[in-house]
C-alpha cells in the first residue's frame, strides 16, 4: 500500500464526519443570500461548461474572540468513485487575520475542513453547515473553544489509576437529539494523579468511559488495563452509563470514575461466503483488499470494536477481544479495490459471562449503481456569473431505514469514503459496495439554479401493437426508490436536472414558543405533481423560526407545518402519506407560486393552533 | 478492603480469552510450574500493581506474543503469584506507568527473564520501584496564546549535553491540553531536555500534519538543541513551571511559471507540485531508515492561464517544484518536466521556471501468457520509471500508470532521455502483490536484460511485454534466534525476482511481500518460475499496540482518524530491528518450494554513519536491584 494510499484514506475520514449530518436535512438550504434573477427562456442546449477551469476558494474562520489564525485547512475534492489523485487535496494555513486562500483548484464540490486543536466548529443545529464549495466561492468558518470534560479515574480503594485511556463517546446533541456516536478512542489519558482531561468537545451530551474499547485484546499491550473492558461513567458498564453534558466552551468537573477492571469476553467465528475478491486477483489481506468485523452495541447503535482478518489458507476466523457483557451486532465486510465488495448481513449476539463462538458470517457480494446526469437546459435560463459545472453536484444513494423508528443515519455506511458521489465531467457517476436493501438518491446541488428534474430507470419495452410502435417504459425511481439485491450491478439510473430553480426564504410567526422540532413542507399544488416526490420538499426551522428551500421547479407550492421526528423523506415516499399530507395542505390552503429562478425572501408563515 | 474481592490472587488466564485458534495448542500442553515475586514501592509493599509473565518461546509475531501473556495483580503484601504455568521461557514485567522500576534498561523495558521447567516454582522475582519525577509548565506562543494538543518529547542528556537513551513510560504519550498545559510524568531521576513540537524533517503527508505553524522549541524557547536549557529532576519530584515559548514558522512564497522547453510557451493547468530537498541527514533521534533525499511538499494547484503559480507558506529551506505527472492531461503525459530548485532563507523566490520537455515514448504490446480473457488485460498498468542520463535528478518520470487497450498495445510517453525499466501493475489492486508478473520483455524479438535506454524525444516501438499470473509459490518458515520479537515488532517477509524479468531488473515493483502467520510461516503464492531473493526481517517498534478500533491505519476503509494514534514517543513508525535474513531460492513452473530462514536479533544493522544512533545506555538509572532467582526444584 503506497504512501499516499495511507493519507488519503486518513483524508477520508476527516471528511466524513461534516457529511455525516449534512445528510441528515434531505433538503439542501442555502445559507446565502440570494438575488431575484429574471427568467429568460431559451432553448438552445448548451453544456454545462464552467467558464474558467480554475479557480480560488476563499475564507476566513472567526470564532468568538475574533479571527483565527493559524487554522490548518484542507480543501478535498469530491470526485467520481472517490478516485482521488495522490495531488488532490490541499492544505493551507489561516493568516494572522484568519483568512485564508486556496488557487489554482480545478471546477469540484471542495469539501473544506478546518482543523485547529482544542476548537470545533460551530453548527447552528437548523441549517446544513456548508462545507462543500465551488470554486469562485467564499466561506465563512465559525469555531469556538471546544468544551472539557475532566475528572480523575479511581480504583475501588479510591486510587489513581494512571495512564488509562480515557474517551468519550457523542450521544445527543445541544437539542438532545440522537447524535453521532462519534468517539475520540485513544488520545486522552490520566496522568501521574490519575486527571483526565477531555477538551475539544462539541456541546451535547457524551458518555464517559475509563479503559480501551475492545479491551486490546489482541495488542497485548503493556498497558496494565488491557484486557479490560470500559468502565463508563460512574462505575457502569455502557448500558448504565450516564451521560454527561458539556457546552462548548464550558467545562464539566468531577466526573470521576470508578474503574472496575471488568474482564472482557470475545466474539469469534469463521467468515464464509465470497470471501474471495473475483474481479481482483489480490487476495483479501490487511491492505485495502481484506475482511473486517465490525461489533456494535446493538442499543445504541454504535461501533464498538472493529478487527481486520488476515486471509490465510483455509477459510478465514475471525475474532474480537474485550467485549463487556451486552448485545451487539456483528458485520463482516471485504472492501476490494475492485468494483466486488460483500458485506454480511449483521448477526446479533448475546454476550453474557462467557465467549461467544461459533458466530458465523457469510458475506455476499454487494450492489452497485451506474448513473449518468443529464442537464435540461431549454426550459429556463438564470442569470448566472459562472455556470455549473457536474462535477460540482453531490449525490448519495441513501438506505432506507428498515426498522423505521428512527431517522438515525447508517453510521457505518456514510462513513464510507465511496457513498458521496460527485459525477464525472461527462455526467458518469458510480455508486458502490451497496448493501442490499431500498436506495433513495439524495443530492446536494452546489448550483443554486438547478433542481432535479427526474430519478428514472429504463424498464421493460412495451410491446409494439398495430397502433403504437414500440415505447420503452420508465420507472420513476425518485418515488419507488431502488430496491438492490445482492451483487446487483444496475446500469442506466438517469438523474435530469435542469436550470430556473427558485428558492425560498422565510420566517414562522406564532404567538408561542416554537416547538423544536417543527418541520416546514413545501407540496406541490398542481394534481398532476400529486406524485411526483420531487415537488415535495421539507425542511427544519433555525431557533428563530427561520426556515429556507432551495432547488425548487418553479410552480404552485402549498406551505404546510408539522411537528415530527420521523423520517420525512420516507413519508413523502409512501403514497398514502403523501397523500394525507397534500390534503393536510391543500387544507391550510398556504400558496406559494414560484417563477423560475425567483428567490423569495423574507416570507412569513403565521403558525395556526 | 478492595482485594477482598477477587482481585488478589486471581490468574488472568487471559491465554483462555485471547489465544486464537493456530496457538491453542501452547496451552493444552502440562501446566504445572509456577512464578512468584513481590513488588515494593521503595520499602512499601505495592499492591494492586499489575505483573505481566510473557511467553519469550516459538512466538515469531506480535500476535502470537499477545496471546502468550498472562497477568497477575499484587497482593496487600505486594505479592503475585504465576500458577498452572507450563514449562518454557517467560519474562516478567511490571506494569506500573509512573512508578520506575530501579534496575537496568533491559530490566524495565523486556522485563526480567525466567525459565521455567515442568512443575518448578520460581521465587522472589521481585521489583522494587520508586514514584518517578514530573515536570509540568505551560506551552505558549510568542503572542501569549497557549498551543494545544501539542505533542511534549522528553529527551534524556548526560551532564555534557548528549542525549542519552531513555525508556519513557510505555503507552503514555505527553500532549499539551486546551490550556497549554503539559504534564510529564515516569521520569528517572536525571537531567532532560523538554520541546515541544516536531522536528522539521519529519516525513508526515502533507496536509495532514498536525500543526506545521511552529517550530519545534525546546524549553525555554530554543529552536536548536544546542541552546536548550536542560531541566534537572530528582528523584519523585515534582519540577514546575517548565515553559515553552514556541517561535512560529515564518514562511514565504515561491512563485514562477511553466513553459515549453522548446518554444518558451507559457502552458496553463497543469498541477504544480513541490518537494523538500534535505541538505544534511535528520538530527538525532530519528528514525534510521535510510533518509530519503526529497520529501513530497504536496501540490500547489494548476498553472494559470499565462503558466503562472504561485506556492505559499514554505518553511526556510531547500526546495524543488515540478509538473507533476497527470496520465488524464494530455499535457503531462507526453511531457516531462526539468524542476527547478530553490532555496528560501529570507526572502520569497520568484521567477522559477518549469521547463516542460516533449518527452520520449515507447510503443509495443503486451502479452499475457497463458490466459485467453481479454478483460484481464484492461487491468494492466504499465509503469516507467526512468534514471536519468543526464544526472539532473528527480526530472525522470516515476509517474502514473498508463493503461493497456483491450488487444495488448499500449503507449508510455512523456519520458526523459535515460535508462527505463518497465514495470507492471494491475489497477485497483491496493492489496498485497497480485500475482501479475513479466516474464521478460523484447525489443524487435532480442530479449532486453536491463532496461531500455532512450534519447531525448525518441519514438521507440516494437516493445513486447510479456506477462503471467503465476502458478508457483515459496513457502517457508522463518525462525528467530538471538532474542524475541517484543511488543509491537512483527516479521515481514518480502520475496523478490533476481533474474533476468526483462528491464524491471528488482527496481521498485518487484516487491512481493507473504503473509506471515503466528508459527513464523508464511508463503507466497502466484509466482511466477525464476530465482527469487527472500528476505526476513522484524520490523517495528512502539506504535503499533492497541487493540481497538483503528488498529492499521491502511486496513480496510474504517481507518483511524489523525490524532487518534497514541501520541509517539520519538519512535520511528518502521524501524529495523536486526539484519535481515536472506536466501535466494529456484521456484520452478507450477511449483511449490521451500525455505527456511534463521533471522538473528543479536545482529545489529550498521546505521548510517550520522553518530548520533543511541547506544545501548542505561539512562540515569541505577543498579540491579532484583534479587536473583532462587529456584526450587
Amino acid at each position: 500500500m503506497s504512501y499516499w494510499n495511507v493519507a488519503l484514506r486518513a483524508a477520508g475520514i476527516v471528511v466524513s464526519l461534516p457529511l455525516l449530518w449534512l445528510f441528515g436535512l434531505a433538503v439542501a438550504i442555502q445559507a446565502q443570500e440570494a438575488k431575484p434573477a429574471a427568467a429568460k427562456v431559451e432553448t438552445k442546449t448548451t453544456e454545462a461548461e464552467p467558464n474558467s477551469p480554475y479557480g480560488a476558494i476563499t475564507g476566513r474562520v472567526i470564532s468568538e474572540d475574533g479571527p483565527l489564525p493559524f487554522v490548518s485547512i484542507t480543501v478535498l475534492p469530491v470526485s467520481l468513485n472517490n478516485q482521488m489523485r495522490g495531488n488532490a487535496f490541499r492544505n493551507v494555513t489561516t493568516d494572522a487575520e484568519g483568512n485564508f486562500k486556496v488557487d489554482g483548484l480545478r471546477a469540484a464540490a471542495w469539501n473544506v475542513i478546518p482543523t485547529a486543536q482544542g476548537y470545533v466548529v460551530e453548527t447552528t443545529n437548523d441549517e446544513a453547515s456548508q462545507s462543500f464549495y465551488r470554486i469562485g466561492e467564499s466561506a465563512t468558518i465559525r469555531m469556538s473553544k471546544g468544551g472539557v470534560i475532566t475528572g480523575r479515574v479511581l480504583n475501588t480503594a479510591g486510587e489513581p489509576l494512571i495512564a488509562v485511556p480515557v474517551s468519550v463517546q457523542y450521544v445527543r446533541d445541544a437539542q438532545g437529539r440522537p447524535g453521532s456516536g462519534g468517539a475520540n478512542t485513544g488520545f486522552f489519558q490520566t496522568d501521574d494523579r490519575g486527571v483526565y482531561r477531555i477538551y475539544g468537545l462539541s456541546s451535547g451530551s457524551y458518555v464517559v468511559s475509563a479503559g480501551r474499547t475492545g479491551g486490546g485484546g489482541g495488542g497485548g499491550g503493556r498497558s496494565p488495563y488491557d484486557g479490560d473492558v470500559p468502565t463508563y461513567f460512574p462505575a457502569a458498564t455502557r448500558d448504565t452509563a450516564v451521560e454527561v453534558s458539556v457546552s462548548s466552551s464550558g467545562e464539566t468537573g468531577g466526573i470521576d470514575i470508578q474503574y472496575r477492571g471488568d474482564k472482557g469476553r470475545a466474539i469469534s467465528g469463521k467468515i464464509t461466503g465470497a470471501v474471495t475478491d473475483t474481479t481482483n486477483r489480490g487476495f483479501g489481506g490487511p491492505g485495502g483488499g481484506g475482511i473486517s468485523v465490525t461489533l456494535k452495541h446493538a442499543a445504541t447503535d454504535t461501533v464498538f470494536n472493529r478487527t481486520f482478518v488476515m486471509s490465510r489458507s483455509g477459510t478465514p476466523t475471525y475474532a474480537l477481544y474485550g467485549v463487556p457483557d451486552g448485545e451487539y451486532e456483528v458485520t463482516a465486510e471485504r472492501n476490494s479495490p475492485g468494483d466486488s465488495d460483500a458485506a454480511s448481513p449483521p448477526r446479533r449476539v448475546m454476550v453474557s459471562g462467557r465467549d461467544a463462538t461459533g458466530i458465523d458470517l457469510t458475506l455476499m457480494p454487494m450492489a452497485s449503481v451506474a448513473a449518468k446526469l443529464q442537464l435540461e437546459t431549454e426550459l429556463a435560463k438564470c442569470e448566472v456569473k459562472r455556470k455549473a459545472a457536474f462535477e460540482e453536484q453531490l449525490f448519495i444513494l441513501q438506505p432506507e431505514e428498515t426498522n423505521g423508528t428512527t431517522t438515525r443515519q447508517n453510521t457505518r455506511r456514510m462513513i464510507r469514503d465511496n457513498s458521496l458521489v460527485a459525477p464525472e465531467r461527462t455526467g458518469e457517476m458510480n455508486f458502490r459496495n451497496l448493501n442490499v436493501g431500498r436506495y433513495h438518491l439524495s443530492a446536494k446541488l452546489l448550483d443554486d439554479n438547478w433542481y432535479i428534474r427526474s430519478i428514472t430507470l429504463p424498464g421493460a419495452l412495451i410491446k409494439a401493437t398495430a397502433k403504437t410502435p414500440a415505447k420503452p417504459t420508465t420507472t420513476d425511481v425518485a418515488r419507488n426508490g431502488l430496491n438492490l439485491k445482492s451483487g446487483d450491478k444496475i446500469t442506466g439510473l438517469t438523474v435530469k436536472v435542469a436550470e430556473g430553480a427558485a428558492a425560498v426564504k422565510g420566517q414562522i410567526k406564532a404567538d408561542e414558543p416554537l416547538p423544536p422540532i417543527l418541520r416546514v413542507y413545501l407540496v406541490p399544488v398542481e394534481k398532476e405533481r400529486a406524485d411526483d416526490v420531487l415537488r415535495y420538499s421539507f425542511t427544519g426551522i433555525s431557533t428563530d423560526g427561520t426556515f429556507s428551500f432551495g432547488h425548487l421547479a418553479p410552480g404552485k407550492y402549498w406551505l404546510t407545518t408539522r411537528v415530527e421526528i420521523d423520517d420525512a423523506q420516507k413519508k413523502i415516499g409512501d403514497t398514502a402519506e403523501r397523500a394525507k399530507l397534500r390534503r393536510e395542505a391543500e387544507a391550510a390552503n398556504v400558496v406559494v407560486e414560484l417563477q423560475a429562478c425567483q428567490r423569495l425572501t423574507n416570507y412569513e408563515l403565521r403558525l395556526k393552533k | 478492603m478492595h482485594f477482598g474481592r477477587i482481585h488478589s490472587l486471581i490468574l488472568l488466564l487471559c491465554a483462555a480469552t485471547i489465544v486464537s485458534a493456530q496457538t491453542q495448542t501452547q496451552s493444552s500442553l502440562p501446566a504445572t510450574a509456577s512464578v512468584t515475586g513481590q513488588i515494593k514501592i521503595g520499602e512499601t509493599p505495592a499492591r494492586g500493581v499489575s505483573v505481566a509473565l510473557m511467553t519469550a518461546d516459538r512466538r515469531t509475531t506480535p500476535d502470537a506474543q499477545a496471546s502468550a501473556q498472562t497477568r497477575a495483580t499484587t497482593d496487600a503484601d505486594g505479592r503475585y503469584k504465576f500458577a498452572n504455568i507450563a514449562a518454557g521461557n517467560f519474562r516478567v514485567t511490571v506494569l506500573s506507568p509512573g512508578y520506575i522500576v530501579f534496575g537496568n534498561s533491559e530490566l524495565v523495558r523486556n522485563g526480567q527473564q525466567v525459565t521455567l521447567k515442568d512443575g518448578e516454582a520460581v521465587e522472589r522475582i521481585d521489583f522494587t520501584m520508586t514514584r518517578g519525577g514530573v515536570i509540568t509548565g505551560k506551552v505558549t506562543s510568542n503572542t501569549n496564546r497557549p498551543i494545544i494538543g501539542e505533542p511534549i518529547t522528553i529527551a534524556a542528556v548526560d551532564d555534557s549535553g548528549q542525549q542519552v537513551q531513555f525508556n519513557a513510560p510505555e503507552g503514555v504519550g505527553f500532549r499539551t491540553d486546551d490550556r497549554g498545559n503539559y504534564r510529564a510524568y515516569g521520569l528517572p531521576p536525571g537531567k532532560y531536555l523538554v520541546s515541544a513540537g516536531r522536528g522539521d524533517n519529519r516525513g508526515g503527508p502533507p496536509g495532514l500534519t498536525a500543526n506545521r505553524t511552529y517550530q519545534r522549541t525546546f524549553h525555554p524557547e530554543a529552536t536548536e538543541e544546542s541552546t536548550a536549557t536542560p531541566i534537572t529532576v530528582e528523584a519523585g519530584k515534582e519540577v514546575t513551571e517548565v515553559d515553552i515559548r514556541m517561535a512560529s514558522v515564518e514562511t514565504f512564497a515561491a512563485a514562477g511559471r511553466v513553459v515549453e522547453a522548446e518554444t518558451g510557451k507559457p502552458i496553463a493547468g497543469v498541477l504544480i507540485a513541490h518537494n523538500t530537498v534535505r541538505s544534511g541527514g535528520g538530527r538525532g533521534g530519528q528514525a534510521q531508515m535510510p533518509q530519503m533525499p526529497q520529501t513530497p511538499g504536496g501540490t500547489d494547484g494548476m498553472s494559470g492561464t499565462e503558466g503562472e503559480f504561485r506556492i505559499e507558506g514554505l518553511a526556510r529551506g531547500k526546495y524543488s517544484v515540478y509538473v507533476a505527472q497527470d496520465a488524464q492531461n494530455p499535457l503531462t503525459s507526453e511531457y516531462y518536466s526539468e524542476p527547478a530548485t530553490f532555496e528560501i532563507a529570507t526572502t520569497d523566490a520568484i521567477g522559477l521556471e518549469i521547463k516542460l520537455q516533449r518527452g520520449a515514448s515507447i510503443n509495443g504490446l503486451v502479452v499475457l501468457d497463458g490466459a485467453t480473457d481479454p478483460n484481464l488485460l484492461a487491468n494492466v498498468r504499465i509503469n516507467a520509471a526512468v534514471r536519468s542520463s543526464g544526472g539532473g535528478g528527480g526530472g525522470g518520470r516515476g509517474g502514473n500508470p498508463t493503461s493497456v487497450a483491450p488487444n495488448g498495445m499500449f503507449r508510455v510517453a512523456g519520458l526523459a532521455p535515460g535508462r527505463v525499466s518497465l514495470n507492471v501493475s494491475e489497477a485497483n489492486n491496493q492489496g498485497p502483490f497480485s500475482g501479475l508478473q513479466i516474464l521478460r520483455i523484447e525489443k524487435d524479438s532480442a530479449e532486453l536484460q536491463s532496461g531500455l535506454e532512450v534519447t531525448a524525444g525518441e519514438q521507440v516501438a516494437g516493445v513486447r511485454i510479456f506477462v503471467a499470473y503465476g502458478t508457483s509459490s515459496i513457502r517457508g518458515v522463518v525462525r528467530v534466534e538471538g532474542g524475541t520479537l517484543t511488543q509491537g515488532m512483527r516479521l515481514m517477509v518480502t520475496a523478490r525476482r533476481t533474474d533476468g524479468a526483462g528491464g524491471s531488473g528488482g527496481r521498485g515493483g518487484g516487491m512481493m511481500p507473504a503473509q506471515v502467520d503466528g508459527q513464523g510461516q508464511f508463503q507466497i503464492e502466484r509466482l511466477v518460475p525464476g530465482t527469487y531473493e527472500v528476505s526476513a526481517q522484524a520490523m517495528g517498534g512502539g506504535g503499533f499496540g492497541g487493540g481497538g478500533i483503528g488498529i492499521g491505519i491502511g486496513g480496510g476503509r474504517g481507518g483511524q482518524q489523525p490524532g487518534q494514534q497514541q501520541p509517539g514517543q520519538q519512535q520511528p513508525a518502521q524501524q529495523m530491528r536486526a539484519v535481515p535474513a536472506m536466501q535466494t531460492v529456484i521456484v520452478g513452473n507450477n511449483a511449490t518450494q521451500s525455505v527456511t530462514l534463521t533471522l538473528n536479533l543479536a545482529a545489529q544493522p550498521t546505521v548510517n554513519s550520522q553518530g548520533n544512533q543511541p547506544g545501548n545506555r542505561q539512562g540515569g538509572q541505577q543498579g540491579n536491584a532484583t534479587n536473583p532467582p532462587r529456584r526450587r526444584p
